[in-house]
């Protein structure tokens, strides 16, 4: 299976349903909170699994990652990650580093160098909190179901910003998802 | 006092590390050690009730190592405690890794410390490698010591002609016998599937039991496929130690 960039974009944009719900509540195991739920492309094609994992300690530190399973029996793929601003990130192949929520996006190039999918990441300003990062990711990995599991949307976080900000400082750079 | 210790450890990293302050008295070092997937390790430092300093994680080690490999098991539990103690390290029950080191062995324990954390974030690894051959080889143990009343007979061939089709233990030598298999993996789960078929369509008489090394790591499809086809499954080893004999005996009565 070849992983071309626009393979890895479809991927992760197709239309997916839950098929194997969450946990209502994220369960503590060790020092961290977690959960995890089995997706399927609408098409029945592709399989994926979503993990959720949040730091007890430090809030900020936590990830929501899409796994694409695939069923010939090869390995794993991270393809979609969103972090929280745990500490610094490098992008090997460029040398960037920075320090931020950030978002580890499989790239061909990586994959092609041997490198781990998902170890390119960009800075992101699409969310702050765990729960904004949720809805963020299950809108961006367009989890057709996600209203029957999860309570909030992206949409409705978008409301509140807009709300506590009166409209008035709306960022119009802010990208659409 | 902090403070004279960061400067301490500067020193000895020759400028080449810095700190951020996590929490009040937490401070987080940031030096070039990366987790394969381009991010920091979370190394953090701060003054231990005993005056001296305490190098930790906050568990966010075993929290990475989730991503892909969960310590779930007697056997990943004892690979990372051994990993643990022959670097000096400790974890407590929450998954805190931990080292006590004395102000001017900071460097040392740093070090000794991402060492020890380089190998724990590649336990990942041994999830193809190591655990699938340790789940055959502890399988094996099992019913080589514990089951030879039902006479295990290895790799066996129930229809001659068909070396693919192979069964991994056999149990019983009366006109039904057991067919034990064991499945760590995707394609060895579909390839029993195609076995018990086939062995069904030879009209061979059997029964069938599955041993999984982990049952939830199957897709929802493969799962189906098997169930159906299969009369029994234990869907861990460990279940399978506790309850394989009180099955075997209900199956030979």
């Amino acid at each position: 299976m070849e992983y071309t960039d626009e393979f890895i974009n479809s991927l992760i944009a197709c239309a997916k349903e839950i098929i194997e719900a969450p946990k209502k509540e994220m369960v503590t195991d060790f020092s961290h909170r977690r959960n995890d739920m089995r997706l399927c492309s609408t098409d029945k094609k592709y399989h994926f699994m979503v993990f959720m994992r949040q730091s007890e300690a430090f809030n900020e530190n936590f990830t929501i990652g899409l796994n694409f399973m695939p069923q010939t029996g090869e390995p794993t793929l991270c393809l979609f990650r969103c972090n929280g601003p745990h500490g610094e990130h490098i992008n090997r192949l460029d040398d960037n580093h920075f320090i931020g929520y950030h978002i580890h996006i499989a790239k061909y190039e990586y994959i092609r160098s041997g490198l781990k999918s998902d170890k390119y990441a960009e800075l992101t300003h699409e969310y702050a909190t765990f729960d904004d990062a949720l809805a963020f990711f299950l809108e961006k990995c367009n989890v057709v179901n996600a209203s029957e599991y999860f309570k909030i949307t992206k949409a409705e976080i978008d409301n509140q910003l807009e709300l506590f900000n009166d409209g008035s400082s709306s960022d119009p750079d802010k990208k659409t998802i | 006092m902090m403070d004279q210790v960061l400067t301490l450890i500067k020193k000895q990293f020759n400028e080449r590390i810095t700190f951020r302050e996590k929490r009040p008295g937490i401070m987080q070092i940031v030096a070039p050690f990366y987790h394969e997937d381009g991010d920091m390790y979370d190394i953090f430092i701060e003054q231990s009730p005993s005056g001296n300093y305490k190098i930790s994680d906050f568990g966010l080690t075993l929290m990475h190592l989730s991503y892909s490999f969960d310590v779930n098991s007697e056997t990943r539990e004892k690979i990372l405690a051994r990993t643990l103690s022959e670097n000096g390290l400790y974890v407590d029950e929450k998954g805190n890794i931990s080292l006590d080191a004395k102000p001017e062995y900071a460097y040392n324990a740093i070090m000794q410390y991402v060492q020890a954390i380089s190998k724990i974030s590649n336990m990942r690894l041994y999830k193809r490698e190591v655990a699938k051959s340790e789940f055959f080889d502890k399988l094996t143990e099992f019913i080589e010591s514990q089951l030879l009343k039902f006479h295990p007979f290895k790799n066996f061939h129930p229809i001659a002609s068909r070396d693919d089709l192979s069964v991994d233990f056999k149990l019983g030598s009366g006109p039904r016998p057991l067919f034990l298999f064991g499945a760590n993996s995707i394609p060895k789960a579909r390839l029993i599937t195609i076995c018990c078929l086939e062995y069904l369509k030879g009209k061979i008489p059997f029964r069938s039991v599955v041993i999984h090394e982990d049952f939830e790591s199957l897709n929802k499809n493969d799962r189906k496929r098997l169930t159906n086809v299969v009369d029994k499954q234990f869907t861990d080893l460990d279940d399978f130690r506790q309850d394989g004999m009180a099955f075997l005996e209900r199956e030979a009565a």
